[in-house]
């Protein structure tokens, strides 16, 4: 048996991402919330899926909110609501675009059975966190973005190391190292106390690590075909 | 500007952090009331405890064969669902097969990895089952017979005529 079949197809009308990698807290979470948030402002119609059992992208959309933390889905606005599927990724139709926050464990991440494969790395066990389901990744046939994350964490060296390592991999078609650096950033940690956008907290628009990290996520979106719509706050 | 503050931290915890895996069913309710999600035909992911799951399936299939009606076959996902996948399904002959039944009962940790594989094929437990013996079956025929020709050579050496060929099975 393959264990590839693609039964699930991928040329379902839903778009699926899935923010993925095999090690934990390289910005697996931060990523798949503003991607969502970006959504939202585009009015896509998008579902964030919380595979985590952490359940930190539901706080985290939902602003902690009580019922979303008993009820395990929360309805944010007409264009965002997120549900919490410890492990398993729900079947999801009639939405344009779902997002899975996935836990670091691979055989769930496969379940996801996404159109884009977002990698966020930082450092040598992130980049091994990468390496050691590469060739899995690869052979998914799904496009695969590789997001260097907390640039400058660490000093010069961890950076320059980890790039020279990422132009190391083998060239494959369906691989992808996102041009530029999501720096470490402030603002972004203070995203998270916020329970918001990086940009939408106080004095986040100025911050150039709030401005990579929405350029990424309107990447992300682009790359999946959406735009924003008329009438979205952009 | 008045400047907001974040949420406070609060000690209450995730509540659903130790719901089984998969959707509540609320989030299910959610889903399907927004049209996000078919009301459940299928088996949804990991609500129900799979042993459960497998007992009910087994007890209820036994009646109708011991009552001589025609047994109810359980429910394929919906044709116009496997449209787009037709071409990678095995092919299913119309024509009735001989069909043989019997009971076997998994370790709890590999019916739950056969549960797995059937939702994420959107199959049946035994169209999985099938599938795989089938594959390990075509995997060990072509291991024998890359075995068999080295064997049919040295035959054919010692006796001085044609070794005989793969066994056509």
């Amino acid at each position: 048996m393959t264990r590839y079949p693609a039964m699930k197809s991928l040329q379902s009308s839903v778009k699926r991402v899935a923010f993925f990698n095999h090690k934990g807290g390289c910005g697996k979470t931060t990523f798949t919330v503003h991607t969502a948030f970006v959504a939202e402002e585009w009015r896509v119609r998008t579902i964030l899926a919380c595979l985590d059992r952490q359940g930190n992208s539901m706080g985290w959309v939902s602003k902690g909110d009580k019922a979303a933390k008993a009820d395990a889905f929360y309805e944010r606005s007409d264009y965002l609501s997120a549900v919490f599927s410890p492990l398993v990724m729900p079947d999801i139709e009639n939405v344009d675009l779902v997002l899975a926050d996935c836990p670091p464990e691979f055989d769930i991440a496969l379940t996801v059975n996404p159109t884009l494969w977002v990698v966020p790395v930082h450092g040598r066990q992130g980049f091994d966190g990468f390496t050691n389901v590469m060739e899995d990744l690869i052979r998914s046939r799904a496009e695969i973005l590789v997001v260097k994350n907390t640039v400058g964490r660490g000093g010069p060296s961890v950076k320059r190391n980890l790039e020279e390592a990422l132009a190391k991999l083998p060239p494959a078609k369906n691989l992808t190292i996102y041009a530029e650096d999501i720096p470490d950033s402030d603002t972004i940690i203070r995203g998270e106390d916020y329970c918001d956008a990086a940009w939408a907290i106080p004095y986040g628009k100025k911050s150039n690590g709030a401005a990579a990290l929405r350029k990424l996520c309107e990447h992300i979106l682009r790359r999946c075909g959406f735009a924003p719509q008329k009438g979205s706050k952009v | 500007m008045a400047r907001t503050k974040p949420p406070a931290y609060d000690s209450e915890g995730f509540e659903a952090a130790h719901q089984p895996r998969g959707l509540s069913p609320s989030a299910k309710k959610f889903l399907e009331d927004k049209g996000m999600s078919k009301p459940a035909t299928k088996t949804p992911g990991g609500s129900p405890p799979r042993a459960g799951k497998l007992a009910s399936n087994t007890s209820s299939k036994k009646p109708a064969a011991t009552s001589g009606s025609k047994p109810s076959r359980k429910k394929a996902p919906d044709v116009k669902d496997r449209g787009d996948i037709a071409g990678e399904l095995p092919r299913r002959s119309r024509k009735a097969r001989a069909l043989q039944a019997r009971h076997f009962r998994f370790p709890c940790e590999i019916d739950a990895k056969l549960q797995d594989l059937v939702e994420y094929h959107e199959g049946t437990m035994v169209w999985v089952l099938s599938m795989l013996v089938q594959n390990e079956w075509v995997k060990t025929r072509r291991a024998l017979r890359e075995r068999q020709p080295a064997a049919g050579d040295e035959v054919s050496e010692a006796t001085g005529e044609p070794g005989p060929g793969p066994d056509p099975a």
